[in-house]
């Protein structure tokens, strides 16, 4: 087994991984005119098996490789690759910077909500309790609410007093005037809403009822 | 085996950063590649296309392959997905069969739907292909036996000794010389 092509034939076929094949496909890896040759090697095996197409191309893999040699090398650079293992094998880096760097972007982000958010939500309060006072608000913007049809008003003491249970927006649903305003709400929306596409509900048969 | 050894041996360079090895693998699998996508692509300048999207994709991907599988099985599924997507991404006829990619390589449905319209293209090929069997019959017979057990069999090295009864070494001269011979008809119509 002299000859470089018979090599390469014995390689294609039979490939052990021992020093003098890797130093064939050294010598191929290096020479275009191998590769060739082994393309043609290839070719008659395929023929033979007819695992070819209908139509072969003969500049296939040359098309392929003009686009793979724009492509970047997969593996990275020697320097980058020696920077991020620097970086990756020291403890300090670690142990010190990333930490340090976690508590400057989480207070960086509260400074931000606090001095964008607060003024809006609470305008005349500089006291810093914006957050119960806003909620507070909101409870007795809601009652305040009226409903289109039998509207019902419920007074902003018992809002508040949900509110000091700390339950914000749980409001006493067993009170009747609660359970009115509440079903008069469900029957607006279901009379309003697009649920029943082209369907006109001929009775009143929704209502909310907490005793079941 | 030994060409799974070597399939591996390439792609352990090419993930080193040896474009090289990767054109190996292209010249290696490019038939059987587009082969396999003109199962799922009626027309044969878009199966080239799609092809050329496979090995790019699995060039790609190289660095994520681990060997879990063989090189030739995970390369066949990047064409077959990506033929499959190809059909999506163009709308056209949609396949009203199912081809498991296991299967695909032995499937013969829809061939008469394919584009036929390729008159020198299609004249090279049989060319091609009418130069190998013209080159295979004119071998001796002892060549011919050592290359259709190689290349139509399957058969090892070591296989082939026994068959032929004849040392391993008999065996590689014999197969090198008629890939040889039929090499040497065969050049002229590919440069």
């Amino acid at each position: 087994m002299n000859q470089p092509k018979e090599k390469l034939s014995a390689l294609l076929d039979d490939f052990r991984n021992t020093e003098q094949d890797n130093a064939v496909l050294d010598d191929l890896l290096k020479d275009v005119n191998q590769r060739y040759t082994l393309s043609r090697y290839q070719l008659i095996g395929d023929i033979v098996r007819n695992d070819t197409a209908d139509r072969i191309e003969p500049d296939f893999s040359q098309r392929v490789m003009t686009l793979i040699e724009q492509e970047p090398s997969l593996r990275p650079q020697p320097e980058a690759a020696k920077l991020r293992d620097q970086r990756q094998s020291s403890g300090l880096w670690s142990f010190l910077f990333k930490p340090v760097a976690g508590i400057a972007v989480a207070a960086t982000v509260a400074f931000v909500a606090v001095s964008s958010l607060g003024p809006v939500l609470s305008p005349k309060d500089s006291s810093g309790q914006f957050a119960a006072n806003s909620s507070s608000l909101k409870v007795e913007k809601l009652v305040s609410l009226p409903v289109i049809s039998n509207a019902v008003r419920v007074s902003a003491g018992s809002a508040s007093s949900a509110l000091q249970s700390g339950m914000n927006w749980k409001i006493k649903r067993n009170e009747p005037a609660i359970q009115k305003k509440l079903n008069t709400y469900l029957i607006n929306h279901n009379e309003n809403s697009n649920s029943m596409h082209g369907i006109i509900p001929q009775a009143r048969v929704v209502g909310f009822d907490a005793q079941k | 085996m030994g060409s799974v050894d070597l399939d591996s041996e390439l792609v352990k360079r090419v993930q080193n950063g040896d474009k090289a090895a990767f054109d190996v693998l292209v010249k290696k699998y490019q038939q059987k590649v587009v082969n396999l996508v003109s199962r799922f692509v009626s027309d044969h300048s878009e199966c080239y296309d799609v092809a050329q999207d496979t090995f790019i994709k699995a060039y790609r991907a190289m660095d994520n392959f681990r060997g879990d599988s063989q090189f030739y099985t995970w390369l066949y599924r990047i064409a077959a997905n990506t033929a499959k997507n190809h059909l999506a991404t163009r709308s056209r006829k949609t396949p009203t069969y199912s081809v498991d990619v296991e299967d695909a390589e032995h499937y013969e449905g829809e061939n008469g739907l394919k584009d036929q319209t390729t008159p020198e293209n299609l004249l090279l090929t049989e060319e091609i292909k009418r130069t190998v069997y013209a080159a295979i019959e004119k071998l001796p017979e002892d060549l011919k036996t050592a290359i259709t057990l190689r290349e139509l069999e399957g058969l090892s090295y070591d296989e082939i000794a026994d068959v032929m009864d004849c040392p391993i070494g008999t065996v590689r001269s014999r197969i090198f010389r008629a890939r040889d011979a039929i090499d040497k008809e065969l050049r002229p119509l590919l440069e």
